[in-house]
């Protein structure tokens, strides 16, 4: 009987502790309170994004399936299921959510983690992927949802959560819960689309991942956007190059070669791979002239003294 | 007469194909990937064999979680390398996002309590008090 007494009482003061953190507002909800952006409309809302309610522990694949068919490619949750369930953690994780996005050739593009940053991909037409622990940190209940409206003014974000096609939350509570993932947040678009909030380098990261699970040809169009947005970008240029050659595309495959190499003439491995893209072509003397460059700058390289012999193997067949 | 034929084409066409690779360059092994260029790649760090001692590793895994021997060896081919570092490293401590609506009793009056002020947000149908 005193026990349960203790019991109630430590109940009482926990609920205290816990609620006593939820009355501040928290940092980037104020943030935006005192300087709200000022180059995204007030309001905003993507409405056409569809709406699949999630089954029990789906939540993973009904959000995914969202942000999917928003970009016209039709699939439902139970197709995506068996690419990212894992029954036993009832759940999905965040890495196997990715890998599945690059399956349909959608960029998964992480975003910086800043409530802004959500508001200002919205208000350029991205809808996006959130993580959020509506639990708490030592009672977490993982949850994905889809941010696809917010609104200045009521200081609101929309988002197509669970059961709720437009559950509508404040910033402050929306920042709470989604903090504890580690403002986790996911942009997933077209490969000729580039997040807004995106530096090169992230975009790039993102490119190379998903053209080292083997997607050459959608890459291929994501490194050339990069190209048409960063022109100086010289990895651009070099994934342009190695996207095309995967493609069987030589000449495409040589002309970014020489680009990169105008921006960077001193890379050795770009003058290896130009070597390559130049003897598919027939163009064996320049190619062993392309791959001299390479040895010259690294000397001693096993790689491109295995790159010549095998050049001048092939050569010798043309000629 | 014409599955006779048909062989025949399929034949030919076999001995083509088998031509054409093998004029073709022997391999691109000499070529360096993008990711090579951009940096460190974990699979130069830890090695060919390591990396796939890893998936198998995560494999196994989301096996024994209940993911078909098909499904799981698809969904580890998709990863990349630097995915597999991460989740071989705490693919226990990852959160998995699934369900907030299955609560036990105890801390479902404390969970609504928690949502009335703001700190959580597990019933849809509660809005915090204003503030």
């Amino acid at each position: 009987m005193k026990l349960q007494r203790h019991a109630y009482k430590l109940v009482g003061v926990l609920i205290i502790l816990i609620t006593v953190g939820a009355c501040s507002t928290p940092r980037q909800t104020l943030n935006i309170r005192q300087d709200p952006p000022s180059d995204i409309p007030l309001q905003q809302e993507l409405v056409s994004t569809p709406f699949f309610p999630q089954e029990k522990y789906h939540c993973g694949p009904a959000a995914l399936a969202m942000v999917i068919n928003f970009r016209d490619i039709e699939v439902k949750p139970d197709e995506i299921v068996p690419l990212i369930y894992v029954p036993g953690r009832k759940g999905s994780l965040q890495e196997e959510v990715i890998a599945a996005a690059r399956r349909y050739d959608l960029l998964p593009v992480k975003l910086d983690g800043e409530l802004k940053s959500i508001l200002r991909e919205i208000a350029s037409g991205n809808p996006v992927l959130v993580m959020q622990n509506l639990g708490l940190n030592f009672y977490p209940k993982w949850h994905y949802a889809v941010a696809v409206g917010y609104d200045l003014s009521e200081q609101t974000i929309v988002l197509r959560s669970g059961l709720n096609e437009r559950l509508v939350r404040s910033f402050s509570l929306f920042e709470r819960t989604w903090k504890r993932s580690g403002y986790w947040s996911l942009a997933i678009v077209p490969p000729g689309v580039i997040p807004s909030t995106v530096d090169t380098d992230e975009f790039l990261d993102t490119v190379i991942e998903f053209e080292q699970t083997g997607r050459s040809s959608p890459a291929h169009r994501a490194y050339l956007s990069a190209a048409s947005k960063w022109p100086s970008s010289l990895m651009a240029q070099i994934g342009i190059g190695n996207t095309a050659y995967a493609l069987g595309e030589y000449p495409k495959s040589e002309s970014a070669y020489k680009k990169a190499l105008e921006l960077s003439p001193e890379k050795a491995e770009v003058w290896n791979n130009l070597a390559y893209a130049l003897v598919k072509q027939g163009k064996s003397t320049e190619s062993l002239d392309a791959i001299g460059m390479a040895l010259q700058i690294s000397p001693d390289n096993a790689n491109y003294l295995e790159s010549q012999a095998e050049l001048r193997q092939w050569a010798g067949k043309l000629n | 007469m014409s599955i006779q034929k048909a062989m025949k084409s399929i034949a030919l066409s076999v001995l083509f194909a088998v031509g054409v690779v093998s004029f073709s360059i022997p391999a691109q092994a000499a070529m360096v990937a993008t990711a090579h260029m951009n940096g460190i790649t974990d699979s130069q760090v830890f090695g060919q064999k390591v990396m796939q001692e890893k998936r198998d590793w995560i494999q196994t895994q989301l096996e024994t979680s209940g993911v078909s021997r098909a499904d799981s060896v698809l969904r580890v081919s998709g990863l990349s390398d630097s995915q597999v570092i991460q989740v071989h490293q705490r693919m226990d401590e990852m959160p998995a996002g699934g369900d907030a609506l299955s609560v036990a009793l105890v801390v479902f009056i404390v969970l609504v309590i928690t949502d009335v002020m703001g700190a959580t947000d597990i019933f849809p149908f509660i809005r915090p008090a204003p503030k």
